[in-house]
């Protein structure tokens, strides 16, 4: 049945494509932007045992530049190229107590992608968002620069240790807000919005496929409210395989008092050519309660992740941040956040963390 | 696997349920910012919502955004105005001309011809008329 939905994707794509093609007249309207950021820290990071000060690129929202093109060849009928790479020096995801020299540096795509838009949806090729990516991400805090559900981009290569020392697993393997398959090469439709509403399903190499639902309206009195779910099949991109299902809300109120709520369920395959996470059902929840207050926002965060890396794991922490914008594409952070996990026959010493940075769009 | 087909299934349900519902819905549609990607607005260094403008084909091609968008004070004054007299009788002269460069392809000789040029000394007399 699978196999069915994938063709039935497929010919309808390459239906899409044609019909646009019979559509295209003369192009009337072109333009071709750049733009960027540069995103740089300082963290330090405690794991009981030992601490560490570290420059960082923040890898919430790392250093980037992008460059894109939209050809206009009628009011219902555009193509655009998106061509976005990262270039990472000592990115805070990769960082360890112990470390003592820059790091690595790290030039990597993102998005290389060519997008057609008509009337009836958005059709997007090459490398990008994933149909699910971003659906456990949510977040109108106006804090996501800092601190967001994707803990492990400013955490995940720290790692615990017990009281006399001994090495235990890195954060970034005890934690995940199941948020798709992040960035692949794929083919991916978006309906056109309805309602709010936007449906996309995508495909991407080894047979797996997303699907996802995003929403966004603003009421009167009430606020901003945005919502998005999404669901992975990846039986054979991986050993084992997954299904997944991420889902997050947001809702920002007019008076600037803002709440986020984000979990995920990812339920593993038997496997037993890779025993590791075989069988597993993992699961992770997260909130946030926020202030926003013209240029400042503050905000709390909990979140925890169940049997991830062994079953019967609870890694969880809690943190608060403040961003402030100062002046147009200028953003100033700080956060502190601790981590703590809870394994049957190990006591890990918590990790505290604490981050001061800016991130400035050009 | 059929339970991950029910899985499926029931998602896409469930997405299409909500899809009703929110159709029904009176709010005004907002696009949240994506964590982790370029905030949108204008930058350090740009006015544009989404960067500087490298080629826009409607601009003239290449173009200098920031010119594009506000006129700077030079430009503003290379423009003619009441105040910079001088600019303005060179232009409306060089318009002037143009016209009747573009007049006389077409009706060179005529009876519209001599009428133009006894326009034009009639515009010349006026002139000097002025300056005595």
């Amino acid at each position: 049945m699978m196999e069915q939905l994938k063709r039935k994707i497929m010919f309808c794509s390459i239906l899409g494509v044609t019909l646009f093609m019979f559509g295209v007249g003369s192009a009337y309207a072109v333009t071709v932007k750049l733009s960027g950021q540069v995103n740089r820290a300082v963290m330090w990071a405690d794991n009981g045992n030992d601490s560490e000060l570290f420059h960082v690129d923040n890898d919430n929202s790392s250093t980037r530049f992008r460059l894109t093109g939209m050809e206009e060849f009628s009011k219902n009928f555009k193509v655009g190229v998106v061509w976005e790479t990262q270039f990472e020096s000592n990115t805070s995801s990769g960082v360890d107590i112990g470390q003592d020299s820059d790091g690595s540096s790290t030039f990597t795509e993102r998005k290389l992608e060519i997008w057609f838009g008509t009337n009836y949806g958005k059709l997007w090729i090459g490398q990008g968002d994933g149909a699910a990516n971003g659906s456990s991400e949510v977040d109108l805090s106006g804090t996501s620069v800092i601190m967001y559900s994707g803990v492990n981009d400013t955490a995940g290569g720290l790692t615990f240790r017990n009281s006399a020392g001994a090495i235990g697993p890195r954060i970034g393997q005890t934690r995940s807000n199941f948020d798709g398959l992040s960035r692949n090469d794929r083919l991916r439709y978006d309906t056109p919005t309805f309602g709010g509403v936007t449906l996309s399903a995508s495909t991407t190499n080894g047979d797996a496929w997303e699907l996802a639902g995003r929403w966004g309206q603003e009421f009167d009195n009430v606020g901003k409210f945005s919502a998005a779910i999404g669901y992975v099949d990846s039986s054979q991109r991986s050993d084992p395989g997954f299904q997944q299902i991420g889902a997050s809300v947001s809702w920002l109120h007019s008076s600037g008092l803002n709440l986020t709520l984000a979990g995920g369920n990812r339920d593993y395959d038997t496997s037993n050519s890779s025993p590791g996470n075989s069988g597993r059902d993992s699961t992770n929840f997260y909130t946030k309660l926020g202030y926003t207050k013209g240029i400042h926002a503050v905000a709390i965060e909990y979140g925890q992740t169940e049997d991830l890396n062994q079953e019967g794991d609870e890694s969880d922490n809690w943190g608060l941040a403040y961003v402030v914008k100062p002046w147009k594409g200028v953003e100033l952070y700080s956060a502190y956040r601790s981590y703590s996990l809870d394994r049957a026959g190990t006591d890990y010493d918590d990790i505290n963390q604490v981050m001061v940075g800016t991130r400035v769009k050009f | 696997m059929k339970s991950h087909n029910l899985n499926m299934w029931s998602l896409c349900l469930l997405l299409m349920l909500l899809w009703l519902l929110a159709g029904c819905s009176s709010g005004k549609y907002f696009e949240a910012p994506q964590s982790g990607e370029i905030p949108k607005g204008p930058g350090l260094f740009t006015k544009g919502d989404t960067g500087a403008v490298l080629f826009d084909s409607q601009g003239g091609g290449l173009i200098n955004p920031e010119k594009a968008e506000a006129p700077t004070a030079t430009a503003a004054a290379a423009v003619p105005s009441p105040e910079n007299t001088t600019q303005v009788q060179d232009f409306k002269e060089f318009e002037s001309y143009k016209q009747w460069q573009e007049w006389k392809k077409g009706a060179a000789g005529s009876a519209d011809y001599k009428d133009f040029q006894d326009w034009q000394q009639w515009e010349r007399y006026q002139k000097w008329k002025q300056q005595q």
